[in-house]
């Protein structure tokens, strides 16, 4: 009887230990949708099939764009902001040179972007710290601050006068900073 | 007592563990099925197959222009067929039609613009893009940079891995479901699929010897977006003069986006 005890506290505590390394795991797993900086990031759309080279492209969003896929490929990508949604559902904004009002995107934020250049200084924000190494964009900085509202970016990836891809993400105010 | 206290209380904390996993792994079984339910049928998937490519649309009926011939332009005796450019023309008709629909109103003029080319105008663009790419690719080859198989096969496998992390309702995701349905193919056999292998490394080619040619580019001059296209283009239309690019499409003007 002691041994079978014994046994079965033994069982119980593999069962256990692997259950709070589960728990650790989706833990971990849902803390990559934070970015340590002051917004979430949530949003669809965070990859895009481009049937012209029969592959995925990845789009990171978690701080701007940070495209990481097959090298030297070229593709462009027209992205956007295009409105804001305010805490109360309601939207308003679609005027590009009306939304988020506490950063200095106030004027049309479209661009193209090459994402196998350093070239990515986005129009109207020659700002060469946007561009980040290894064909990647990180974080324009004027995004590391509190948005006032949740912030909708609208991307779309043009390549070739096609539209092969389009989604996009959201900027979210972290209740525990802002 | 404290001995029968403490196995009860072990017991208990086990039942509540054990029902936390079963409750976690019903969730992972009730989306492994709700995956799984993704399939050729659902609506969405039938809607994306408008704009999805056929790997052989030579073998497909696709309707064709009246006068049109069924050989549009040939590069170094290889034909570039009407069956392929129609294709192409009619799915970025769609997808564009689509991608306008999805971002309303609210879209900036500037893509507007580019996502509402006439169907003309798609048609002289993709001849164009056709035959650049036929001549890129020739002198990928030429140069010895052919992507291998075991350069396709990485990206084919990268790109499954990201169609996993992505949701069923992502459009991408979608999309990609649509691809596999129109070209009869699993995921599996896409990754090993001769048509679309090949097609992996024919873009990889072209793309390495894109690169060759802007890495001989003036240092002044590689970072900037506009003069490397120039400098793509002009090198482009020296490559159609040094090779016997027939064209029999009417009216035809190049054209690049």
């Amino acid at each position: 009887m002691r041994k079978l005890s014994c046994i079965l506290a033994r069982v119980l505590a593999v069962i256990m230990a692997v259950l709070l390394w589960s728990s650790l795991v989706s833990i971990a797993h849902a803390a990559t949708h934070t970015n340590g900086y002051d917004y979430y990031y949530s949003g669809e759309g965070a990859a895009f099939w481009d049937s012209n080279y029969y592959s995925f492209f990845d789009i990171n969003g978690t701080l701007g764009l940070d495209v990481t896929g097959p090298p030297l490929i070229k593709t462009s990508i027209t992205y956007q902001d295009m409105y804001v949604d305010v805490p109360n559902g309601a939207i308003y904004g679609q005027n590009p040179g009306t939304y988020d009002t506490a950063n200095d995107d106030k004027g049309n934020f479209i661009g193209t972007y090459d994402i196998t250049s350093s070239n990515c200084v986005e129009p109207g924000y020659p700002d060469s710290s946007d561009c980040g190494a290894n064909n990647s964009i990180v974080a324009p900085s004027h995004y590391n601050n509190c948005p006032p509202v949740t912030v909708y970016h609208h991307w779309v990836v043009v390549d070739g006068g096609v539209a092969v891809g389009s989604g996009s993400w959201q900027h979210i105010p972290n209740p525990g900073v802002c | 007592m404290f001995s029968r206290l403490m196995w009860s209380g072990i017991v208990l904390v086990a039942c509540i563990a054990m029902t936390i996993g079963l409750f976690f792994g019903f969730g992972s079984r009730l989306q492994a099925r709700t995956e799984a339910a993704m399939t050729c049928s659902q609506t969405a998937v039938v809607a994306a197959e408008r704009g999805s490519p056929l790997l052989n649309p030579d073998g497909a009926k696709i309707a064709l222009p009246q006068g049109e011939p069924q050989i549009v332009a040939t590069v170094d005796g290889h034909a570039i067929t009407a069956a392929r450019l129609e294709m192409m023309v009619q799915n970025a008709s769609y997808t564009n039609q689509e991608v306008l629909a999805r971002l309303g109103s609210q879209a900036p003029s500037t893509l507007k613009a580019e996502l509402t080319h006439s169907s003309g105008t798609l048609r002289q663009m993709f001849l164009t893009k056709l035959i650049d790419n036929a001549l890129w690719l020739s002198l990928g080859q030429h140069d010895g940079e052919y992507a291998s198989v075991a350069a396709a096969h990485q990206m084919l496998k990268q790109s499954v891995a990201i169609f996993h992390s992505t949701s069923v309702d992502d459009p991408a995701h979608i999309q990609f479901e649509a691809f596999l349905c129109v070209n009869h193919l699993t995921e599996a056999s896409y990754q090993v699929d001769p048509t679309v292998v090949q097609g992996v490394q024919n873009a990889l080619t072209i793309a390495a010897a894109k690169a060759h040619v802007n890495s001989t580019l003036p240092p002044s001059i590689q970072h900037n977006n506009a003069a490397i296209q120039a400098a793509d283009n002009a090198y482009i239309q020296s490559l159609w003069s040094k090779n016997e690019v027939q064209i029999f499409l009417a009216d035809f003007v190049p054209t690049r986006a």
